[in-house]
């Protein structure tokens, strides 16, 4: 089934450009800012990605809900944030499946941003290979998402 | 007397029971009984109500969804819109009802089908445990105390309705799977074991467990359909003249069968067969005899072919079981 299929009927595309535009005025703020380009180029990825992981997005998508949600981190500036979105775009959707859709977007999210800003500190790799990899497990085995036991350890 | 008959274009064999809508549709068109427009139409809609469902499915949570949850709920609204149509026994009847009413209204309609369709199997999963047979067969007792069970906890009529995940190991003499999905195989396969047990309780459950000991000493372990056996048997019995509530017959009956079926050809055989299992039904004084005629006859064939191929090869002891087992 291709992805394509909802957008016969939803005029998905259009109503996100102006979404991530309207960021624009909230990112701002932060000194961030995210031309026509690189908004197509995003959403581009965005399409790659969902047919890489096997997903199909739905009516609003995530893009501005993300955008909003990693501009204010300390560890983002215009020259490296679109290929970070590129990149946590990536994580987002591969972590959706890991988890089994366990996750709210939401409550993923939020998991996310916490670890890059004060685990990762910006680092994206170990974002990816090492903080979600150990959250997912942490998940399936059913204890807290930040779950770490050396820590836990040490404490007792 | 004028008898208008209906006459359908679309032949109700030419369709799939388990594509039913799918395939109706394409018979409707290449019969021209829908337009390219309407066919346009038709696939808006059911990508409309696929959206609307998925939404439904994910709510606020999630924006997105893996795709082969996507190919689940479209094969679930396809098949609950299948079920509203085969209501109507003319298939021309229902491409009407296609035409004149909404994807959604006709898929509202199956999703009410389908309620219905699950309370009578709940009433039939009772009446069904009511009349089981006190046999220790493991596939059978765990099928129908187990199977069923976990079939109606699970049963998800809004996302996954075609589905059967259900342990029904126990096969029937009526074979069901790959015919049918979802509720319509669950209720085909209770109204059917509930007719195999209402036959097989004309029968001492003894001399059933004798009989199933006599085709195998395991026979607690083994995947069989019990029914199957003691209708072969009672055949047996009916054929040499001995009491079909024996369900046993003797080596030298054995012999008397060959000899009755000696130089007889197929054709000849099955009519022998047919009024063995005739007089059957007719001696066990059934309540629903013609609906057991036809139950065994949906599967004739294949008694047929058990017995010309057992036959051919001199082992009609093994459809036929003889005392001989018994007594070791």
């Amino acid at each position: 089934m291709g992805n394509s299929y909802l957008e016969m009927i939803n005029p998905k595309e259009k109503n996100e450009i102006a979404d991530i535009k309207k960021c624009n005025e909230y990112i701002s703020q932060y000194g961030l800012i995210l031309s026509d380009n690189q908004i197509k180029s995003i959403l581009e990825k965005r399409r790659e990605i969902l047919k890489e992981t096997g997903r199909i997005e739905l009516r609003k998508g995530i893009l501005d809900k993300l955008i909003k949600e990693f501009c204010d981190s300390p560890y983002m500036n215009q020259e490296n944030f679109v290929q970070n979105l590129y990149e946590l775009i990536e994580i987002f959707y591969e972590y959706k499946n890991e988890t089994m859709d366990l996750l709210t977007d939401d409550e993923l999210l939020d998991f996310m941003k916490k670890s890059f800003d004060e685990t990762a500190k910006g680092d994206l790799e170990y974002l990816s290979g090492t903080i979600m990899y150990k959250m997912r497990e942490n998940l399936l085995k059913g204890k807290p998402l930040d779950y770490n036991e050396k820590e836990c350890e040490e404490d007792e | 007397m004028n008898k208008i008959e209906n006459i359908s274009i679309i032949k109700r064999e030419n369709l799939d029971e388990r594509n039913y809508f799918k395939t109706l549709i394409r018979e409707a068109y290449f019969n021209q009984m829908i337009t390219d427009d309407d066919m346009l139409n038709i696939q808006v809609q059911i990508l409309q109500l696929l959206d609307e469902r998925i939404y439904r499915y994910n709510g606020n949570d999630s924006s997105s969804v893996r795709e082969e949850i996507v190919k689940e709920i479209s094969n679930s609204n396809l098949y609950t819109i299948g079920i509203y149509l085969k209501n109507f026994k003319i298939p021309d009847e229902a491409v009407k009802a296609v035409k004149e009413n909404s994807i959604e209204i006709l898929y509202q309609e199956g999703r009410k089908r389908i309620d219905k369709m699950l309370n009578i199997i709940r009433v039939m999963y009772i009446k069904v445990k009511q009349n089981m047979l006190c046999i220790q067969n493991d596939t059978y007792n765990d099928t129908i105390i187990g199977g069923i069970k976990g079939f109606l906890k699970i049963y998800d009529s809004d996302f996954k309705a075609q589905d059967m995940k259900i342990t029904a190991d126990y096969p029937l003499y009526n074979n069901l799977i790959g015919r049918l999905d979802g509720v319509e195989f669950i209720k085909e396969y209770l109204d059917s074991i509930y007719l195999e047990n209402m036959f097989c309780k004309k029968f001492s459950e003894r001399k059933i467990e004798y009989l199933l000991y006599g085709y195998s000493c395991n026979f607690k372990e083994l995947i069989i359909n019990i029914f199957e056996i003691v209708l072969l048997e009672a055949i047996a019995c009916n054929l040499v003249k001995r009491n079909i509530r024996d369900l046993i017959i003797s080596i030298s009956e054995l012999n008397e069968i060959y000899n009755l079926f000696e130089n007889k050809d197929e054709l000849e055989i099955k009519n022998i067969i047919i009024k063995a299992y005739t007089e059957i039904i007719n001696e066990l004084q059934l309540d629903n005899s013609e609906l057991m005629k036809e139950y065994i006859e949906k599967n004739l064939y294949s008694i047929l072919k058990m017995i010309m191929n057992n036959l051919m090869q001199n082992t009609l002891d093994k459809i036929f079981i003889i005392q001989k087992f018994i007594e070791e």
